[in-house]
């Protein structure tokens, strides 16, 4: 593998940023799937890059949907950070901060105190266990 | 009154023939093939249609014109038209022929003889949002064979899109209860636009001004931007520029870099480019294989390259894979949705990104100076802003045009019931002739029952306890409520004398679905329709294969369209018989 020191560099940059984004997200959530974790943590990213988010906590209805809609026109730009978030994922349960099974990641308990953010992604996130994971990347492949 | 008292008919050879007619019924005889179809339709020519009869066979090379004389409200008209729609003439009786007329000036001429008021016209105008004209009203005139038995939408000329388009209009108008108020809820409505166009015109204007302060403000350095509210605060700060004081940092907010707001609008730019462009290059199934196999594609590679993962990226080939077997429940209203929200930040940015620029440029005092003039000038127009009065007008429109849109649409039940009585009687008229009818009154609370949506004649049944519609088959029977309701129609229509209606009814052979014992209903039916109208008000033209007697018919006028000099409608033709030779 020759890679040059530039792409090492974006690999441990975006690595580390999924890392803590995957880890975030299933403190707060406890589990969740890795398709639907590596949506969700593109979209968290991305909206660091997104002046206000264009979905508020308000919203009730089809919040999976409209989250996934959010994916529109980013499709490869998603496939492309695949490989850095499943490397993040892989690291953090090789280091044991996540537990992995059936295609089900869980967050290892540690004793420390969560504080959930009331947002439109964390709705969505929880609203998200309703779909059954090939429905969701249905939707995902679908709508993009 | 009105009369049709002569067609006459000039062949190129100026030989002439005339056709008499006579108040009330005009009955034409004529075997097959003899031009009784090509009669009605030649009426209607007359009256200003746009059929190319020069096409015609029947005419072809022999008719050269014709001239139709008829008196309306005790002027005498005559009105020339030649088998070239565009050429055409108009006199009064005691004139001579004037001037070629197009079809267009022709028809205008016509209008104006059978608008009684041309006030109405505006007013149906006004309600309808239309042009009507009275060649709308000869939907009411003509009774082809083609419709005979039709009691949905049963006007004859209600199948041509020309006229079908109108029709529910000329309904709503005629029967309805409200036209005043709603001609004042009309006049109510401009009232409001024009006042809403002077608000959104000054909204434009305090736009225009508020950015030109906006923009001086930013040269200025001042962070706070004119809402059209805060006068006070902002001469307030000019106040401070102009005393050289630093101005507190009063606004703690942290805004973004341009170059992060610039990545940001790349990003934006470019997720809605891709987006767009997909959209038009793929249908939906293609976008999901593509993007499938893309998914696929990665994935693998992934695995190639880092073995260590495959625990976590098989389980997603698989079910990638299977993808199939499910459907997708996405709303693409959601979807666009969201591209348009990206767009508005995408426009929001931008401007953040202009307006971020005017921080990093220097300015001279002059130029400062002329900022402060300017704002200062800007600040002491005095515009309106009131963009709740806006809304406030806006909704008041919208409710006003669904108030005039219910009442334009609610139904002067009297008049229809009125209307439906006069076709029940009418039709039950001819109980003892023919055994249709009878079989039907003998029913009791027989009933045909009109109904404004959809144009329809529906018998029922109606009694004390329940009304139902009463489904019956027979040609013979649904040819009957037809002419009633025509009758019924047109006998409304000039006892209210304001519409602009050539009172005739011409109909084409309708003996057709009749047998011998049926068809004398249409006699009886005639009779008592004129013994509430009289002759002088509606002129009939029959036209029929059937000898009158057989349709128990009284005309007032007779003519067999065959005999030893003609044969058949146009005097100057002679078939060649191709089947006899």
């Amino acid at each position: 593998m020759n890679k040059s020191k530039i792409d090492l560099e974006l690999e441990v940059i975006l690595t580390s940023t999924y890392s803590e984004i995957v880890l975030n997200v299933l403190k707060i959530h406890k589990n969740l799937s890795v398709i639907k974790t590596m949506v969700f943590a593109f979209l968290i990213k991305k909206r660091k890059f997104i002046n206000a988010n264009v979905y508020s906590a308000s919203n009730k209805n089809d919040l999976v949907l409209k989250c996934i809609s959010q994916l529109s026109g980013l499709y490869k730009d998603y496939c492309e950070n695949l490989k850095y978030i499943i490397s993040a994922i892989h690291l953090l349960i090789v280091n044991g901060k996540l537990a992995y099974n059936l295609g089900e990641l869980m967050y290892v308990e540690t004793s420390e105190i969560i504080i959930e953010e009331k947002s439109f992604i964390n709705n969505a996130i929880r609203e998200s266990k309703n779909y059954s994971d090939r429905q969701f990347l249905k939707e995902v492949v679908r709508n993009v | 009154m009105f009369k049709i008292s002569k067609l006459i008919m000039v062949s190129y050879k100026n030989e002439t023939f005339t056709y008499a007619f006579e108040s009330g019924i005009n009955y034409f005889k004529g075997v097959n093939n003899s031009g009784k179809t090509e009669f009605f339709s030649f009426i209607d020519y007359m009256f200003g249609s746009s059929d190319r009869i020069d096409k015609k066979i029947w005419f072809k090379n022999t008719l050269n014109y014709a001239i139709l004389k008829f008196q309306y409200n005790n002027i005498s008209y005559e009105v020339k038209r030649t088998l070239d729609r565009e050429i055409n003439y108009f006199k009064y009786k005691d004139e001579e022929w004037g001037e070629v007329i197009n079809a267009n000036e022709y028809k205008n001429k016509l209008n104006s003889i059978f608008v009684n008021n041309m006030s109405f016209l505006k007013d149906i105008r006004d309600f309808t949002e239309e042009d009507l004209t009275y060649r709308t009203f000869t939907l009411f005139n003509f009774l082809g064979e083609k419709s005979l038995g039709v009691l949905n939408d049963f006007f004859d000329k209600g199948k041509d899109i020309r006229y079908s388009t109108k029709l529910p209009s000329i309904l709503n108008y005629i029967f309805n209860n409200n036209l005043e108020k709603i001609f004042s809820l009309k006049k109510q409505l401009s009232e409001l636009q024009s006042e809403v166009s002077k608000i959104e015109k000054s909204i434009n204007k305090f736009d225009f001004l508020k950015n030109n302060i906006n923009f001086n403000l930013k040269k200025l350095n001042i962070s706070i931007l004119y809402t059209g509210k805060n006068k006070s605060a902002i001469l307030d700060e000019i106040k401070l520029i102009k005393a050289l004081e630093e101005e507190s940092k009063k606004n703690s907010k942290k805004s973004k870099t341009i170059a992060e707001l610039e990545s940001i609008y790349n990003n934006l730019n470019e997720q809605i480019k891709v987006y767009e462009s997909t959209i038009e290059d793929n249908r939906n199934f293609e976008i999901e294989n593509s993007n499938r196999k893309k998914m696929l594609e990665t994935l693998s590679n992934l695995i190639s390259e880092r073995k260590e993962f495959s625990y976590l990226v098989e389980p997603l080939l698989n079910m990638t894979g299977d993808l199939e077997k499910s459907i997708s429940f996405n709303k693409y209203i959601i979807n666009n949705n969201t591209i348009h929200e990206l767009k508005n930040q995408r426009e929001a940015i931008r401007n953040e990104i202009f307006a971020n620029e005017a921080k990093f440029t220097c300015y001279s005092i002059s130029e400062k100076s002329r900022s402060i003039a300017l704002v200062e000038e800007y600040l002491s127009i005095d515009i309106e802003c009131n963009t709740n009065e806006l809304e406030a007008k806006r909704k008041l429109i919208k409710e006003l045009k669904v108030e005039i849109k219910a009442l334009q649409n609610s139904d002067n039940d009297k008049k229809i019931n009125e209307l439906s009585d006069f076709i029940t009687k009418l039709y039950k008229s001819a109980k003892n002739i023919s055994d249709i009818i009878k079989n039907d009154n003998d029913l009791e609370g027989f009933y045909i029952q009109y109904y404004k949506k959809g144009n329809l004649l529906q018998p029922k049944i109606i009694n004390d306890l329940s009304q139902e519609n009463y489904y019956i088959g027979s040609m013979a029977r649904h040819t009957l409520i037809q002419l009633c309701g025509y009758l019924g129609f047109l006998s409304l229509l000039i006892k209210e004398k304001r519409y602009p209606l050539i009172p005739i009814l011409v109909i084409d052979h309708i003996s057709t679905p009749f047998d011998s014992c049926n068809r004398k209903a249409i006699g009886i039916i005639f009779q008592q329709f004129y013994k509430s109208i009289s002759i002088d008000e509606l002129q009939v033209f029959i036209f029929d294969d059937k000898n009158y007697g057989d349709l128990s018919i009284i005309p007032n006028h007779y003519e067999d369209l065959v005999n030893d000099n003609k044969s058949g409608f146009n005097p100057f033709f002679y078939e060649v018989k191709k089947e006899n030779v």
